[in-house]
């Protein structure tokens, strides 16, 4: 069962199949707990998110409509959704950025051994550009967050938003641009 | 130098540019100070937001949604214990109307019993008492077999 498509699985989830709702789950809660934890910038809150949009996916799994979309960006959807409504509602702003918590992957566990210095500037950087994210409005460091996750195309980004990709490649080049500035009046200080 | 457009570079970065343009773009890319500029930009930011080892899901995660969505269900459940009762209760119903009918038409055809056994009572009148006596019976042993359940599952969703 584990070559089964997404669409196949969601068929069966439709149908209660728990086994099948495993599949989809392990399938999608790595990548999908790392975006979340990137917009909520709590490891509970995200936590919470992640449990609650897989309900809202077993719930909703019979009201899925293939000739409508396909079941990734549906199930990001939901994960969005999921997190813009409680977001809306606490009012939480806060980004993760602890290092050594969760979230910026330092380079040390790929390849190579950088030199300290170097893991010193990374950290540096990490630590000002998570700063300058949380500054971000929630609708560009969404789409930043999404497409850096490398999980989403534009194309799958827009169908998981209902925004056309031009907006969405606007908006994250402005979130870059607004970076920039912000990076770089952190430096002038 | 005319650069190309900062989207175009969004896409080239994310592997999204069409096929006929990337090898132009990347060709301006390591020419152009700026436009270079721009895609270490992007592969910093990428770098920064990478998932790490860090950022593991809960362990639990599935058997807490799970345990969820049982929860959710019983309302299904609940029509299916209606089923379970209902079912062999009617069931004894039906047999026993049958039973005390044909052995009362049995009896009769010995002449074991005359006629009119009972007085005024009537052996079909008979059965069915009887019967409705049973499927009393029936229905209290079929809620004390399911009271635990129901009483177990309110203190669970309480």
């Amino acid at each position: 069962m584990t070559t089964l498509s997404d669409e196949a699985l969601i068929e069966r989830v439709a149908r209660h199949d728990a086994d099948a709702f495993t599949l989809l789950y392990r399938r999608y809660e790595r990548p999908i707990f790392a975006v979340l934890l990137r917009l909520g910038g709590q490891r509970s809150l995200a936590e919470e998110w992640l449990q609650e949009a897989f309900i809202r996916v077993w719930l909703a799994a019979r009201s899925h409509d293939a000739a409508r979309g396909r079941v990734k960006p549906w199930i990001y959807a939901i994960a969005l959704n999921t997190a813009r409504s409680d977001l809306a509602r606490k009012r939480h702003r806060t980004l993760h950025v602890s290092l050594d918590g969760t979230g910026i992957d330092l380079p040390d566990a790929k390849g190579s051994e950088p030199s300290l210095s170097a893991r010193l500037d990374d950290e540096k950087h990490a630590k000002a550009l998570a700063g300058a994210l949380v500054e971000l409005p929630d609708y560009m460091r969404e789409v930043v967050v999404l497409r850096c996750s490398r999980e989403l195309s534009f194309a799958e980004i827009a169908e998981a938003t209902g925004t056309p990709q031009g907006t969405l490649k606007s908006r994250f080049h402005r979130a870059m641009l607004t970076l920039r500035t912000r990076l770089g009046q952190g430096r002038g200080k | 130098m005319t650069h190309p457009s900062p989207l175009a570079l969004l896409e080239l970065h994310f592997g999204e540019a069409p096929a006929h343009e990337r090898d132009a773009l990347e060709a301006h890319v390591k020419q152009c100070a700026e436009c270079a500029t721009l895609a270490r930009e992007l592969r910093g930011l990428e770098h920064a937001l990478a998932i790490g080892p860090d950022d593991a899901p809960p362990r639990d995660g599935l058997e807490r949604v799970l345990a969820h969505v049982a929860a959710v269900r019983p309302v299904r459940t609940r029509r299916a214990e209606w089923l379970l009762a209902v079912v062999p209760s009617a069931a004894a119903l039906a047999a026993g109307a049958w039973a005390i009918r044909a052995g009362g038409e049995r009896l009769t055809a010995l002449g074991l019993v005359p006629g009119a056994p009972l007085g005024p009572i009537s052996p079909e009148l008979l059965g069915l008492s009887l019967a409705a006596f049973g499927l009393v019976v029936v229905g209290a042993l079929v809620t004390l077999a399911l009271a635990p359940v129901l009483i177990l599952e309110s203190h669970g969703r309480s």
